[in-house]
């Protein structure tokens, strides 16, 4: 299901109706504010500067966490902000729904670009206790900073984060957030490949099904 | 064929971006015909999101959607590919398909028709199709291509000439902006209340003017306090002294000369060189015979500036050495020589003031003479010549 054709032009934000859409591949209902970012994606495509405004003012408070968080450099971040929306702005013609939600989208485009920055950094010494000092970093900037415009949504994931095992929490964050390798993360633990694997990946679900059993 | 467990290993990679590049252009490429490794995928990005939404929430500094919005000023519309779209929707396409199969087969039947004659035609494609009608319809048709090309040939060519219409204009408009310049900085310049400063340089012998050395720092602090004098910064009158009947003002180490005739000083007055006889150098000996020589391009040069109705020049050491007799001749108003009375250098830079408006010449150029004669019989007569403001 291509989403870019047949939706109007013009930008402005709709209002959408509260059926629920599923995303193909990834087998999830897709909610109305996923239908709605689908569609100013769709707007984004035809050209149109409003629709990535709009975008940024639904998911740029999103995707800046997760810059900061990826980065902690804020000005890095800020930069990195900057390339993630004229990227979306360039490839919103490429958002194929039936490979992935919009967020999803968005969120591996920013993440990728991140991830240029980390690796363009001197490369780390991802020893134990390296390891020690991005966990330590990782629950500092949790319970240090002040939450704003959380959603109940926000609240369900992290909660889910919270709920997880900490080993699968470490290693879910380290990867994803902090871009250590499966390689990376076993050397520094000294447990076998194959457990931090299965860590990141049911890590993973886990936080997917509850974000899957919240919109359901 | 990969068992399941790679494969959800190979998704976990491709998520978090650990493959080479290489492995992910292949595994894209399984994707793309895979519904089964789309889904691992898209369940493991989802995770990706949940993950970041229960991130602690910052929000974004407000400069960043600006720099955003210029940085897309300066990128194209990024919707490439639905000009395609837009192109096979309205039927454009079908248009085109129509003119190229029309095109095509003039040019067979030109191909035919040629081939039918024997004769070669090596002609531009609109005259090859043009060949194929009769010669009065030739005349009288128009070219059948008379095509998008030439068109927006044309159209390119009109946009050279209004862009270089506009160059055109804001030349002239530049050109205007520098008259009104130079007209205003004219008036400003005939205005007796404000200072022009001249350099004379010294007259070569082969006639052009010589490049003007640096000042020495004790004539350039002469020149400053002149001019501290002029706009009343500092007290003109302090030790005065009679010499070879000039009053001379001497202030912090500068002998002040007015050689004006409205001062006074009978020695003063300006006589025209027919008549007036130089002044006699100081302590001549008699008899001696007199070595005149006229400055080469290495002679130092004059400061001067023009306050109100005055010319005030210094001289130092390096124009005439001390208990030199100074005789001052310049051009007046009228082309005319006038000579003004000598004095006596001592070892103090002087400044001498002479009436800026008898001297100069309706252009504002002066031309000024310094002739020296010193107690050795030497002397020594400088030309010099500033043109008309700096």
């Amino acid at each position: 299901m291509k989403v870019t054709t047949g939706l109007r032009n013009d930008w402005r934000v709709e209002p959408v109706d509260h059926q629920t859409t599923r995303c193909e591949e990834s087998g999830d209902l897709l909610s109305p504010e996923a239908r709605e970012d689908a569609r100013l994606l769709a707007v984004v495509a035809e050209g149109e500067q409003g629709g990535l405004a709009a975008l940024y003012r639904r998911r740029s408070g999103l995707i800046y966490s997760l810059l900061v968080r990826m980065l902690v450099n804020e000005m890095e971040a800020q930069e990195v902000m900057q390339d993630v929306f004229v990227t979306i702005w360039r490839r919103a013609h490429q958002f194929d729904l039936e490979r992935s939600s919009p967020m999803a989208w968005m969120i591996m485009i920013a993440r990728g670009l991140a991830m240029d920055r980390l690796r363009a950094r001197s490369r780390r010494k991802a020893g134990h206790e390296a390891y020690e000092r991005e966990i330590a970093s990782l629950e500092l900037e949790i319970k240090g900073r002040q939450q704003i415009d959380r959603d109940e949504l926000a609240d369900v994931c992290a909660s889910a984060l919270n709920q997880l095992p900490d080993e699968q929490a470490h290693a879910v964050q380290l990867a994803f957030i902090r871009g250590w390798t499966h390689e990376e993360i076993a050397q520094a633990t000294g447990e076998p490949l194959g457990t931090i694997k299965a860590r990141i990946r049911r890590g993973l679900l886990a936080l997917r099904k509850t974000m899957k059993d919240y919109h359901a | 064929m990969p068992d399941f467990h790679s494969l959800e290993d190979e998704s976990t990679r491709y998520v978090l971006g650990e493959l080479t590049a290489a492995e992910r252009r292949e595994f894209e490429a399984r994707m793309a015909k895979s519904a089964e490794l789309r889904q691992m995928v898209g369940e493991l990005e989802e995770g990706g999101v949940a993950l970041s939404r229960g991130l602690p929430r910052r929000r974004p500094p407000v400069e960043i959607w600006s720099n955003i919005e210029k940085a897309l000023g300066r990128r194209r519309k990024p919707n490439a590919g639905s000009w395609w779209q837009i192109f096979w929707r309205n039927g454009w396409a079908a248009a085109a398909a129509c003119l190229l199969g029309w095109v095509l087969y003039a040019i067979w039947l030109n191909g035919h028709s040629n081939a039918k004659t024997g004769t070669t035609v090596l002609a531009p494609a609109h005259e090859t199709v043009a060949a194929n009608v009769s010669p009065t319809e030739r005349v009288v048709s128009s070219p059948v291509m008379p095509t998008n090309t030439e068109r927006e040939l044309l159209q390119v060519r009109a946009q050279e000439i209004s862009n270089l219409q506009f160059h055109i204009a804001t030349l002239a408009q530049a050109t205007n902006d520098l008259s009104h310049l130079l007209a205003v900085t004219r008036a400003r310049l005939s205005e007796t209340n404000r200072l022009k400063f001249y350099q004379f340089s010294a007259v070569s012998a082969s006639g052009g003017d010589a490049a003007a050395p640096q000042l020495s720092p004790t004539m350039q602090r002469a020149v400053l306090i002149s001019i501290g004098r002029e706009l009343g910064w500092l007290p003109t009158a302090t030790q005065s002294r009679v010499k070879n009947g000039h009053v001379v003002n001497s202030v912090n180490g500068i002998d002040f000369v007015d050689l004006r005739p409205a001062t006074g000083n009978l020695d003063n007055q300006p006589a025209n060189q027919s008549t007036a006889q130089p002044a006699q150098p100081i302590n001549q000996p008699t008899g001696q015979s007199q070595e005149t020589q006229v400055a080469d391009v290495t002679s130092p040069s004059i400061p001067a500036f023009v306050s109100g109705d005055k010319l005030i020049v210094g001289l130092d050491a390096t124009t005439a050495p001390p208990n030199s007799s100074v005789t001052v001749t310049v051009t007046d108003s009228n082309s005319q020589p006038l000579t003004f009375a000598s004095l006596s250098m001592g070892e103090n830079p002087t400044m001498i003031t002479l009436p800026y408006q008898t001297i100069s010449t309706s252009d504002g150029d002066i031309a000024i003479s310094i002739s020296s004669f010193t107690a050795s019989g030497i002397s020594n007569i400088m030309r010099f010549s500033a043109p008309a403001g700096p």
